[in-house]
């Protein structure tokens, strides 16, 4: 299978994050987000392989050509106003924003089966709002990330935003990882993962359609959840008008069948909630590079 | 319980879970490139080697660990010291 391994670094560095802060602080989100139409233009109208990529997601969606070139600007523009108000909202800068859900209740269920919970998300909206707001569930949140980020950039956020209310658990080449995830499950903590990206060529890999077309999703996360036998939610959030963020939580669920059967009724679960509500938001998908094996 | 009887116990399973030849499975052989791990397979390996020999494998436990021949002799001593 044709490796689709992502480098794991996000556009923009720090002078970007700077000025845009600086903004946020002085004259406001407005402002913010009228210095992103150029940002989000000079992406759009510079030639990039993440334009073709994103491209072809709008085309696989059925679009016609006019509109998918339309959107891929509209893309730019909304991932950079989800890390702004991810900023804006984390540090503070404007209290106008709100998470909302009608699925909230589908986490308290799932925590009051005593073990913990595994959330699994991917690179659409905007997840670390919901990580943010999900502080108000009374449990520890635990966000596993896969870290090539910038130090530099990490350290200046922090010190913008203040610490993240979520506890960060690195994938890492030694083990630590996976004592932590455990540690945090047996006491009732939730874990959240991105189910949607491979981070290395070795990493097994599951295929499964999706929009029509095989891709191929990170086959230990599902198996982990099987072994450790325990409920998982597959989460997402939203942007929508009116500085408003909407959270969807599926019914927390243990698959209890043989593993290699419930590692493909996960995967095939969470493939179709994820198309289910990237066709709601088609907008918001994140992923730029060649998601489907071919 | 003997190094031979830890690795009979644990071949098949580690054939069938990386899906690999059981050939390639020596002493000498590095468990991670051989086994081709990721770092989630870890995961597996440790509830294997708790349900099948009943200690708890602590953080650290694996850093030293690079053949199989290292494996068999941590979980023998884990096993033996119990």
């Amino acid at each position: 299978m044709k490796d689709k391994s992502w480098a794991g670094k996000s556009k923009g560095g720090k002078t970007g994050y700077q000025i845009f802060v600086f903004l946020l602080r002085n004259t406001g989100l407005r402002s913010a987000y009228f210095l992103l139409i150029f940002i989000a233009s000079y992406y759009f109208l510079t030639p990039r392989s993440s334009s073709r990529f994103i491209y072809q997601y709008f085309r696989k969606l059925g679009y016609g050509k006019l509109k998918c070139i339309i959107n891929v600007y509209r893309n730019y523009f909304l991932l950079g106003q989800c890390l702004i108000d991810k900023i804006s909202i984390m540090a503070g800068f404007d209290k106008r924003f709100s998470l909302v859900s009608e699925e909230e209740g589908n986490l308290l269920n799932m925590l009051r089966m005593g073990k913990g919970g595994v959330l699994l998300s991917a690179h659409v909206g905007n997840w670390e709002i919901a990580g943010h707001y999900l502080d108000r569930l009374d449990t520890k949140v635990n966000i596993v990330i896969y870290d090539a980020e910038s130090e530099a950039i990490k350290n200046y956020l922090n010190s913008i935003t203040g610490k993240r209310k979520a506890n960060i658990i690195k994938i890492s080449d030694d083990m630590t990882h996976v004592f932590q995830i455990m540690e945090a499950l047996n006491k009732n903590e939730l874990i959240c993962m991105h189910a949607d990206r491979m981070f290395s060529r070795n990493q097994r890999k599951i295929s499964v359609p999706f929009l029509n077309e095989n891709a191929c999703f990170p086959y230990n996360i599902f198996k982990m959840i099987v072994i450790f036998r325990v409920p998982v939610s597959f989460v997402y959030s939203f942007r929508e008008p009116d500085f408003q963020y909407h959270l969807y939580a599926t019914k927390g669920k243990i698959y209890e069948d043989k593993p290699e059967i419930a590692i493909d009724k996960i995967s095939r679960n969470y493939v179709s909630e994820l198309e289910s509500k990237i066709k709601q938001y088609p907008l918001q998908w994140f992923n730029y590079y060649d998601f489907w094996e071919n | 319980m003997t190094q031979n009887e830890i690795a009979e116990k644990m071949t098949p399973f580690l054939v069938e879970e990386f899906e690999i030849d059981s050939e390639l499975i020596n002493p000498e052989a590095n468990l991670r490139d051989t086994l081709q791990l990721d770092s989630l397979d870890y995961v597996d390996l440790v509830v294997v080697i708790e349900s099948n020999f009943g200690f708890k494998v602590k953080q650290g436990d694996f850093q030293n660990l690079s053949t199989f021949q290292d494996f068999y002799s941590y979980v023998e001593k884990k096993v033996n010291s119990k």
